[in-house]
């Protein structure tokens, strides 16, 4: 017998005492539904200076921002994936109060289509734990942020990764939305995501983060994402 | 910004350094020498406003809590204009007597982090206090339309106020008028609403009903939504508009393809009568909204639900009904593997006031049903009885400690909470040395600074904007352990393995503070070398040095999650992202950049693993 989860009513029929497992303990602390959220953020080596500083302090802020708001606070669930010559979960999913944002660096070569095709499978898993648990969700959100582009033609890896956001975008699961900076091959963006993708100009991430971060507590509160704007280029 | 008053011609200072809440179409402020006032200032033009906003002043619903000199809904007073009264720009109503949201109060790891003290009873009396303010509202024939945990904030005394009123859906005098209430959240709006614009319909009180009914399941279920389950069905789980439109109310009934959460709190521990008003509301009401309980109805089932609140022996801070033949939070507290709902203060205060001589202790004040409905007796302050059921968290005496951070301005928070803490500490000292204790006295005070400890703690999680403020927590956490385990005698070993127990978790989340410290020194250091120019001798020296830093710290990292199996959930994520970290950008950049320097070097393979 499964001792880990509760059966109903046990303080009444048996004195049997349960213990949760983390996964329960954690929704029994915080039963809200979530709303999870993936930074896919480009660490290649063209990032290096001041890029990566400005995308560290655009992290920290989205963070702040949100963790302002009590009703996001408690509804929205971060990871932290980067991309350069591999990719790497450097947070996996955990509730934006407790998140603590590390400082990235960068080096190396540009892999997109893996680091996407990772953030959709973390999505899906932590959607099980959710279903598993009971917890409700909201449309999940994955901001990618790139300098770079794809390793030459559109490789079978980078269509399939375009195939699942265009499906899942087109079932409502999915909000995708990818930022360009520097000299980021915009174009080739586009045929990646659903999206139009956003040309930030200058590295000020400021103003995204806040966008980002505006546009999650609206959806949290609100639970319809498709109603959030993008913000035009002209505002970045 | 000086802004006249329309009707006293009073010239206002607005305070527009002190912002009390911004919100999409309007900020919030302070007024200067007005204590008890605050001005709404609209972002942009809002003359189509005006009309609706002076039928509300002419016309205000009757405060429940006035003569206990508590607003109970902020309700606008005056229309404020330009000092020409040329162009329209807000209205001033009282201040709210509540400061935080009720999602603050009923989720249990936000009660944590803002009101640990926050008991039971005092949630079911946040319950009824919101079915009085609602009540007042609908006797008046307003409709809130979106009422919601934002809406509604809540002091530590459990009183309440309903904000955002000029949302509220109002009808001018002549009847005719209706200015809509124009916003609404899906998870409190009813069946019959759901999809629906609400610009275009009239709202009635028995919507309100259907959010007011989620709102007090959420304040008695620990934050439970009543539409919250575990999917058994095969096809796509539904988000809780779409169960609260197909009526999936999952508790007590067979045809919801839903089932209680496994996490939430049995749904036997609400009074029988509380359970008959759930099922009316969310499966009977699905069809017949009119059927729904109405506020006053709902005032008069709570307040006989928590005259049956029986206290807890072990904590009275569980408070339970006198249906249940034991404590459900006793229960729940190892379920989550001894994180405490309601962590228990009253040891605490007893020892600290004194002795056992009944104290004058108000209850949380209740919200009487206003007078022209059915008159119910108002509930004056009682004195406690000896175990009293609820401290008041309000009333600081020179006698007893302070409640920990929660009154105090979120900015501030922490570094007063350390401050009462270590005053706390400090005066314990003191009663210990004039006062001959007993043995359960003792343990009681110990067992209630280890409380503090472990809520320390447990913030410090939190404390994701300055590394020196949770060192500081976490220097406080040990002190306070190290205090209790030198007040404890040899043979309270329960209580000094508890102490141990929690500085143990303190020492792991230190090493893992210090491990990110390390791991940002050694990544800044890396960049600082990278642009450096060194002979390869020196970098790869300097190099292996940062990467045997580096590995200390992953150490550090491994210890704090291995320590403690019961080690804080966040703590050990935390580590494990540093760990992550650590391997990927900087011991990887490093190791990477070494070896090029000096591929024959066995030592950097060892590293390497």
């Amino acid at each position: 017998m499964n001792n880990s989860r509760r059966t109903r009513n046990t303080f009444e029929s048996s004195m049997a005492q349960v213990i949760y497992d983390q996964d329960t303990i954690e929704f029994a602390e915080n039963p809200e539904p979530r709303c999870p959220c993936v930074l896919l953020l480009d660490t290649s080596g063209s990032m290096q200076g001041s890029p990566i500083v400005a995308l560290n302090d655009g992290i920290g802020l989205f963070v702040k921002a949100i963790s302002k708001d009590p009703l996001a606070a408690r509804r929205v669930d971060v990871a932290l994936v980067t991309f350069d010559n591999a990719v790497n979960v450097v947070q996996p999913f955990i509730s934006v109060s407790r998140f603590m944002p590390p400082r990235l660096t960068a080096s190396g070569e540009t892999s997109m289509g893996p680091a996407i095709h990772k953030a959709l499978d973390m999505i899906a898993d932590r959607r099980d734990v959710y279903a598993k648990n009971g917890i409700a969700s909201f449309s999940p959100w994955v901001l990618m942020i790139t300098d770079g582009e794809l390793h030459g033609e559109m490789n079978e890896l980078a269509l399939k990764a375009a195939k699942r956001i265009k499906a899942a975008e087109e079932s409502r699961q999915l909000a995708f939305y990818a930022v360009g900076v520097q000299n980021a091959n915009m174009d080739r963006l586009a045929e990646l995501v659903v999206r139009k993708p956003l040309k930030l100009s200058g590295l000020d991430f400021t103003k995204m983060f806040l966008w980002l971060s505006a546009s999650i507590q609206m959806a949290t509160h609100s639970v319809d994402a498709n109603r959030i704007q993008s913000p035009s280029n002209t505002e970045l | 910004m000086k802004l006249r008053r329309r009707h006293t011609s009073e010239i206002l200072t607005i305070n527009e350094s002190a912002v009390i809440a911004v919100g999409g179409e309007a900020t919030i402020y302070a007024i200067h020498g007005r204590e008890n006032l605050v001005a709404k200032i609209y972002h942009k033009d809002a003359e189509a406003k005006i009309v609706k906003l002076v039928s509300m002043i002419a016309n205000p619903p009757p405060d429940p809590t006035s003569d206990q000199g508590h607003v109970s809904i902020a309700w606008p007073v005056d229309l404020l204009y330009s000092p020409d009264l040329r162009d329209f720009a807000g209205f001033v109503m009282p201040k709210s007597g509540g400061d935080r949201p009720l999602i603050d109060v009923y989720n249990p790891l936000a009660r944590r982090q803002s009101a640990p003290f926050f008991s039971y009873r005092y949630l079911c009396r946040t319950a009824r206090n919101v079915a009085a303010a609602v009540n007042a509202v609908h006797l008046r024939g307003y409709v809130i339309g979106d009422l919601t945990e934002s809406n509604i904030l809540v002091a530590d005394t459990a009183m309440v106020t309903i904000v955002d009123t000029d949302s509220f859906q109002v009808r001018d005098r002549d009847g005719k008028t209706v200015h809509r209430s124009t916003m609404g959240r899906p998870d409190y709006t009813p069946p019959e609403l759901q999809g629906a614009s609400f610009a275009d319909i009239d709202r009635l009180p028995e919507h309100d009903c259907f959010a007011l009914g989620v709102l007090i399941f959420q304040l008695l279920m620990e934050g439970t939504h009543p539409f919250a389950g575990e999917y058994s069905g095969g096809d796509e789980i539904l988000p809780y508009e779409g169960r609260i439109k197909a009526g999936f109310f999952p508790y007590g009934s067979a045809d919801s393809p839903y089932r209680p959460k496994a996490s939430a709190p049995p749904y036997g521990l609400l009074a029988p009568e509380i359970q008959n008003l759930f099922a009316t509301c969310f499966r009977e009401g699905h069809t017949q909204p009119r059927l729904r309980p109405s506020a006053s109805t709902w005032i008069g089932a709570l307040q006989s639900a928590e005259e049956h609140l029986l206290t807890c022996a072990a904590n009275s801070q569980h408070a339970y009904g006198d249906h249940l033949a034991s404590c459900p939070w006793c229960e729940r507290k190892a379920a989550l593997g001894g994180r405490d709902p309601f962590p228990g203060r009253d040891d605490f205060d007893l020892v600290a006031s004194g002795r056992r001589a009944p104290v004058q202790k108000a209850l949380p004040p209740s919200t009487p049903p206003a007078a022209d409905t059915r008159p119910a007796p108002p509930q004056p302050p009682k004195a406690a009885p000896i175990i009293p059921p609820a401290a008041t968290v309000s009333q600081p005496a020179a006698s007893s400690p302070p409640p920990i951070a929660q009154a105090e301005a979120p900015g501030s928070r922490k570094p007063i909470a350390l401050t009462v803490g270590i005053l706390a500490v400090v005066l314990i000292a003191a009663v210990l040395s004039v006062m001959q204790i007993s043995k359960a006295q003792r343990s009681g005070m110990i067992s209630s600074m280890l409380t503090v400890a472990d809520s320390r703690l447990r913030n410090t999680d939190a404390a994701f904007d300055s590394a020196d403020q949770a060192a500081a927590n976490l220097s406080f956490v040990t002190q306070q352990c190290d205090q209790a385990i030198s007040m404890a005698t040899p043979n309270m070993a329960g209580e000094i393995g508890q102490a141990g127990q929690i500085k143990a978790r303190a020492t792991a989340a230190s090493d893992a503070l210090s491990a990110r410290r390390t791991l940002d020194d050694v990544t800044a250091s890396i960049e600082d070398y990278s642009s450096r120019r060194l002979t390869p001798g020196q970098a790869s020296r300097i190099r292996l040095s940062l990467l045997e830093r580096c590995n200390a710290a992953l150490a550090k990292c491994s210890r704090a999650i291995d320590m403690d199996p019961s080690c804080s959930a966040a703590w050990i994520e935390r580590s494990r992202g540093y760990r992550l970290s650590a391997n990927n950008a900087a011991a990887d950049s490093a190791l990477a950049k070494a070896k090029s320097l000096r591929p024959n070097d066995s030592r950097l393979d060892r590293l390497a693993h």
